[in-house]
């Protein structure tokens, strides 16, 4: 029995560490300590009583441990929010303690703008983890699915999905931090490359002759538009800088998205996919400058992505004309530019649109 | 202090205390005890029915201690009484702050017992 309660305390002890770091330094001791005396008692009035305990014991650590992080993220969007002068008016609800610990830690932030620049070189990277993505798995692939080998075709596959998922997980922590300035281009390039994801499997599924309803075609549709529109009235909210960001991710993955389709069949264009990683490389600068510039110098990155994005569609449109001709299709360039500017250019007009909102809210500019 | 800054904190903005913050402030009201001493008078002022489990207690503490409800009292060094153990034993006591916010909540709760004594009373009649 007392190396069964050892290796229980040990086990503990071990649990202790998933817990927040400041949580665990200032109760981490007492904690184990704790358990070790319930357990011991415990441990004297049956087996019952035991099996009860640590049945209580790990239902309240997984609630803890959830709780204390989310403490622990709020804590820090708070004081994020203290630092750039937006803290909300809820902040006066806070206690006297709190609010003190609050002002020692901004102090204890020593360089807010070198914290200011890597927040800006966090919100640069989706463009290019999208580009590498994309470049990898067709450098893997190396040709038509056909003709290379399945662990090839598997590899590939598992390869370009790392880097979506790496977006997918940062949108995710973004929407958890409640928006952070680095979350918006993360928010951006997830949402289109779902909406692509979702796109493709419809379409595979329908090659498949296993085509989607229209109802739910066109929930599907409605629900990526609610989201979409829902998170860029959001970002405008928060300022034109935040809604740009957001804008101009979303942009970037969808002009990126041309060296994803234009590796499908019948195309198989292996010698131009790998462009997509120097190009992804470009528009994370783009996005960088962006954060980084204030005032109508904005504009250079926003026309610059445009630009890009331009001729990304030219490039795309350029390997399926003969395609298209020959299924007598119409040109997809026309629509696709309509929607890529749009993406682009709704953030910051939406943003400078909800100007006079903003102000009414007292929220800033 | 600062008013402007830090606005005074009232007992009320804290009310109704949840029924496992109520029992930890009570445990506290008879003097300082450590963790596992609270948990076990809580289980016994509840009668059985509020259990806390370490991770749950030690949560509530900290939002109490955040709060200015509780005050943390590190044990004194004593011979023979390791380092690692002495750092484990804290004991937390009552605040003057947290006293109040107790002695307001048992306020809330009498009267609202007298409210419903009052009416039930009164429809019996």
């Amino acid at each position: 029995v007392s190396t069964l309660l050892k290796l229980m305390t040990r086990i503990y002890g071990w649990s202790i560490a998933l817990y927040p770091s400041d949580f665990r330094q200032a109760f981490g001791d007492e904690l184990r300590w704790v358990f070790e005396l319930a357990v011991r008692d415990k441990a004297a009035e049956g087996w019952g009583r035991l099996i009860q305990f640590c049945l209580r014991e790990m239902a309240g650590w997984g609630k803890a441990v959830g709780h204390q992080h989310l403490e622990a993220i709020r804590r820090r969007s708070r004081i994020s929010g203290a630092d750039r002068g937006t803290a909300q008016p809820g902040l006066h609800r806070q206690s006297l303690m709190r609010r003190a610990a609050m002002a020692d830690e901004s102090q204890r932030s020593s360089a807010p703008r070198d914290r200011a620049n890597s927040n800006d070189v966090i919100a640069a990277l989706p463009p290019l983890l999208f580009g590498v993505g994309i470049a990898t798995t067709s450098l893997v692939r190396g040709g038509p699915w056909y003709t290379v080998p399945g662990w090839r075709l598997y590899l590939s596959v598992a390869i370009g999905l790392v880097p979506m998922l790496v977006i997918g997980i940062g949108a995710a922590l973004a929407l958890a931090r409640r928006f952070p300035d680095w979350g918006w281009t993360w928010i951006g390039a997830a949402l289109i490359g779902a909406a692509l994801l979702v796109q493709s499997l419809v379409g595979e599924a329908e090659e498949a002759g296993r085509a989607l309803p229209v109802w739910a075609e066109t929930t599907l549709t409605l629900i990526f538009f609610s989201v979409g529109v829902s998170l860029l009235v959001t970002s405008a909210m928060r300022g034109v800088r935040r809604a740009g960001l957001f804008s101009l991710a979303a942009a970037g993955t969808f002009g990126l998205s041309m060296y994803l389709a234009i590796i499908a069949g019948p195309f198989f264009r292996h010698d131009l996919a790998p462009l997509a990683a120097p190009l992804g490389l470009v528009y994370s600068g783009l996005v960088y400058a962006y954060a980084r510039k204030t005032g109508m110098s904005v504009l250079f990155p926003i026309v610059a992505v445009g630009v890009l994005n331009l001729a990304s569609f030219i490039l795309a449109n350029q390997v399926w004309s003969e395609w298209l001709a020959a299924q007598s299709r119409s040109s997809p360039v026309v629509p696709l530019i309509i929607l890529g500017t749009a993406l682009l250019l709704s953030g910051p007009t939406l943003g400078w649109l909800l100007r006079p909102l903003r102000t009414a809210f007292g929220r800033p500019a | 202090v600062n008013e402007e800054l830090f606005p005074p904190v009232t007992t009320e903005q804290y009310l109704p205390l949840s029924e496992a913050t109520f029992f930890i402030l009570l445990s506290l009201a008879g003097g300082p005890k450590h963790g596992y001493a609270i948990m076990k008078d809580v289980a016994e002022l509840s009668d059985g029915r509020v259990g806390l489990s370490t991770g749950t207690l030690y949560g509530a503490l900290k939002r109490l201690l955040e709060q200015g409800l509780i005050q943390r009292i590190p044990s004194k060094k004593s011979a023979g009484v390791a380092e690692e153990s002495i750092r484990s034993r804290k004991s937390y006591a009552l605040s003057r702050f947290g006293r109040r916010t107790l002695e307001s909540e048992v306020q809330r709760i009498e009267d609202l017992a007298e409210a419903a004594r009052l009416r039930t009373s009164g429809a019996n009649a």
